[in-house]
């Protein structure tokens, strides 16, 4: 990271001191996305999944080119054999483990440890191929994080959230976003993460305080009057669907709000009523279409989401230069395609 | 003809204002316009035809032309460099086949119905079918690997049987004739209390019966009718089925839709109303072959019907033989689509069904 082009940057734009409020916006529409995916999803069963990997970029590459920020679109820039080859690796891995571990399951044993040891490299390796793959302006985005700080935020803070009881659950969810976000640039002009622990301590004693509370009631109520005891989940239900659309509007409205590029910072308005009425129409047409309205759907849920995320851009954004090329080695690419983990 | 657009260097996120047309050596020329030479072809740059890439078509999207450096020139002229890229290559554009398919109304038509029947016969004919073959070709060593599921169980929801050795010597004395013909299945009768009145079968061959069963049960033939379900489950090898059907099902729409993100509550839904339609399935097989055992031993067919009665009556969901359907009116309807077993009306019809198939009158 080279910190003094930036701070260049930062003196050459404090003449113009301009606050401009960019929302991202989807421009693209649920039919034109259905019928790419129709096509691409036929493609794929015919030739047995081989040509998953075009489907795969062909609709990648449409949901961020109609991805608009400031009137410029994203690009999605992997090529199909990239991912070919990534899910080649790791259909071959996983027949090769199981066979081994049916006929040795000590060595099968050792394997599945040296997984576990390898998965934090491969969930860099991941992030690494994602960001490269995605530009905006023509520059590409980049992900650098080291070993021992993806072991910190993905394996030592969770496990101590689960042995502390959950006390320690709003750190480790800090670190995590702290790890995705602060080893992340847009070419060579670092993103930042400010978030506080108490950020994500606030919704989280929230959560826990319904939640025991619910706890509380299936116990009373069918001491209390057995009779209603089938017709609890008609409660129960809906406060766990409540808190899951508490969970990732609250967690995604932190995630934004302490966002930061240089001086740029982002902002996030999801609200749960609003998330509510696109799962639910979501959810009820791709029930009643049986799972045709599926890509459509994805498009209503990235409308929603872009439409209540902005960019506060203090000047101008034309001033972000490219990292240097950079050449990873081949196959720790490709491992990290081949264990893509939704990060 | 110029095409209009954005150039890009590669190098800073500036944009500069562009246009571009085919040189006499079927390379580029680009013309950038600065801010105080708006209307006039400020610089000019050349490109050779090696060093272009012309991006296939997708949708209306902005198309993207790259050049050697990371240049690149964007325009949303998407004819202008389709009649370009036709130029430059002396073909026709092999990505725009796929965007013919992509955009044109029969292709996506008779995609759509092929995509539909395709999942109906991959979901009703070739999951199960698939599955079935993998669970008979499964070799012994994998299948063991299932027997450590009693432990499990026993650490967690099951305690020890509150029956005497006494009581429990009797029972398995009752079930051994009926269970004897079926030596390859490993059978081993347990007991245990926990999970309400229920009994289920674990893939290495053992049954567990739960006391809460033994009490509800009136009658010997009761309990032979569910022993004969239970080692139906283990004669058709559905437990073993309906995992591999659960694996399968999930790569089959990780392959239509494509990516992993989508596999969340949305693609869960179908995958999961699939499995509990597998699993219904599996319960008429049972079912149907705990009728015909019971037939052939001489057992009276009528206790299946009874037992599943009780079952019912106990009004204990989630359980193996038992299954609720006393909740009478707004859930009904739906409750057979999402349920993992049969109602029970449907399984005392099955009775009277075998009986008059078999020309058995009372």
């Amino acid at each position: 990271m080279s910190e003094s082009v930036s701070q260049e940057q930062v003196n050459a734009q404090i003449d113009t001191p301009s606050l401009q409020i960019h929302s991202f916006e989807f421009r693209g529409n649920g039919f034109e996305y259905f019928k790419l995916w129709v096509v691409n999803a036929l493609l794929s069963i015919i030739t047995l999944g081989i040509y998953s990997a075009w489907a795969t970029v062909r609709n990648n590459r449409y949901l961020h080119a109609n991805l608009y920020l400031n009137n410029t679109h994203f690009r999605y820039l992997a090529s199909p054999i990239q991912i070919l080859k990534g899910r080649i690796i790791a259909v071959v891995l996983l027949i090769i483990y199981s066979v081994v571990s049916q006929m040795m399951p000590v060595v099968g044993i050792a394997l599945a440890i040296a997984l576990l040891i390898s998965i934090p490299y491969f969930i860099n390796k991941s992030l690494a191929f994602n960001r490269r793959m995605t530009s905006y302006n023509n520059i590409q985005f980049r992900f650098n994080a080291t070993y021992g700080q993806a072991v910190m935020a993905l394996i030592v803070w969770p496990l101590l959230g689960v042995f502390s009881f959950g006390l320690l659950y709003p750190k480790a969810f800090k670190e995590m976003n702290a790890y995705v976000v602060n080893n992340a640039s847009y070419g060579n002009t670092p993103f930042s993460f400010s978030a506080k622990t108490w950020d994500y301590g606030k919704p989280f004693l929230l959560a826990v305080a319904v939640i025991l509370s619910v706890g509380l009631i299936t116990i009373v109520v069918p001491s209390t009057f057995p009779e209603l005891q089938n017709y609890l989940f008609l409660i129960v239900l809906p406060i766990y669907f409540a808190l899951m659309i508490f969970f990732t509007v609250t967690v995604n409205n932190i995630f934004y709000k302490n966002l930061h590029i240089e001086k740029h910072n982002f902002n996030a308005s999801l609200t749960m009523p609003g998330l509510f009425k696109v799962m639910l129409i979501n959810v009820l047409l791709v029930i009643v279409t049986l799972g045709l309205y599926l890509p459509a759907a994805k498009i209503r849920m990235i409308k929603y989401l872009a439409n209540n995320i902005s960019l506060e851009a203090n000047g101008s954004l034309e001033n972000f230069n490219a990292a240097p090329a950079q050449d990873v080695g081949a196959l720790g690419e490709e491992m990290g395609q081949a264990f893509e983990f939704g990060v | 003809m110029k095409i209009k657009g954005y150039y890009l260097d590669g190098k800073s996120s500036k944009r500069h204002e562009a246009s571009l047309e085919i040189n006499s050596h079927k390379g580029i020329k680009l013309y950038l316009y600065g801010p105080s030479a708006e209307h006039i072809g400020h610089e000019l740059i050349m490109f050779d035809s090696d060093v272009i890439k012309i991006a296939s078509r997708l949708a209306n999207t902005a198309r993207e032309i790259t050049f050697d450096k990371d240049q690149l020139f964007i325009s949303y002229d998407n004819e202008g460099v389709d009649a370009l890229a036709e130029k430059i290559s002396n073909k026709t554009n092999q990505g725009n086949l796929l965007h013919r398919l992509e955009s044109r109304l029969s292709s996506i038509l008779i995609a759509t119905c092929a995509i539909i029947a395709l999942m109906y016969a991959c979901i009703v004919y070739g999951i199960p079918k698939l599955s079935s073959t993998i669970a008979d070709n499964l070799p012994v060593i994998i299948e063991a690997q299932f027997s450590q599921s009693l432990t499990l169980l026993d650490h967690s929801v099951l305690a020890p049987s509150t029956l005497s050795q006494a009581q429990q010597n009797q029972l398995r004395h009752l079930m051994r004739p009926y269970y004897e013909g079926f030596d390859q299945l490993n059978i081993n009768i347990q007991f245990r209390s926990g999970l309400g009145a229920n009994a289920f079968a674990l893939p290495d061959g053992t049954l567990v019966f739960t006391d809460d069963f033994i009490k509800l049960a009136k009658h010997d033939d009761e309990i032979i009718a569910v022993l004969f379900h239970e080692i139906g489950h283990l004669h058709e090898k559905h437990i073993l089925k309906r995992a591999i059907q659960a694996s399968i099902m999930s790569a089959f729409i990780l392959m239509v839709t494509g990516d992993l993100e989508t596999l969340d509550i949305m693609t869960g839904l179908p995958a999961l109303i699939a499995d509990l339609a597998y699993s219904r399935e599996f319960e008429t097989q049972a079912d149907q072959f705990a009728l015909e055992q019971m037939y052939l031993a001489g057992v009276k067919l009528d206790s299946f019907a009874v037992i599943m009665r009780r079952l019912a009556d106990a009004d204990l969901s989630e359980t193996d033989v038992s299954n609720t359907d006393s909740e009478k009116g707004l859930f009904s309807s739906i409750q057979g689509y999402l349920s993992t077993h049969p109602l029970t009306e449907d399984r005392v019809q099955r009775v009277l069904d075998f009986k008059e198939a078999h020309g058995i009158i009372d």
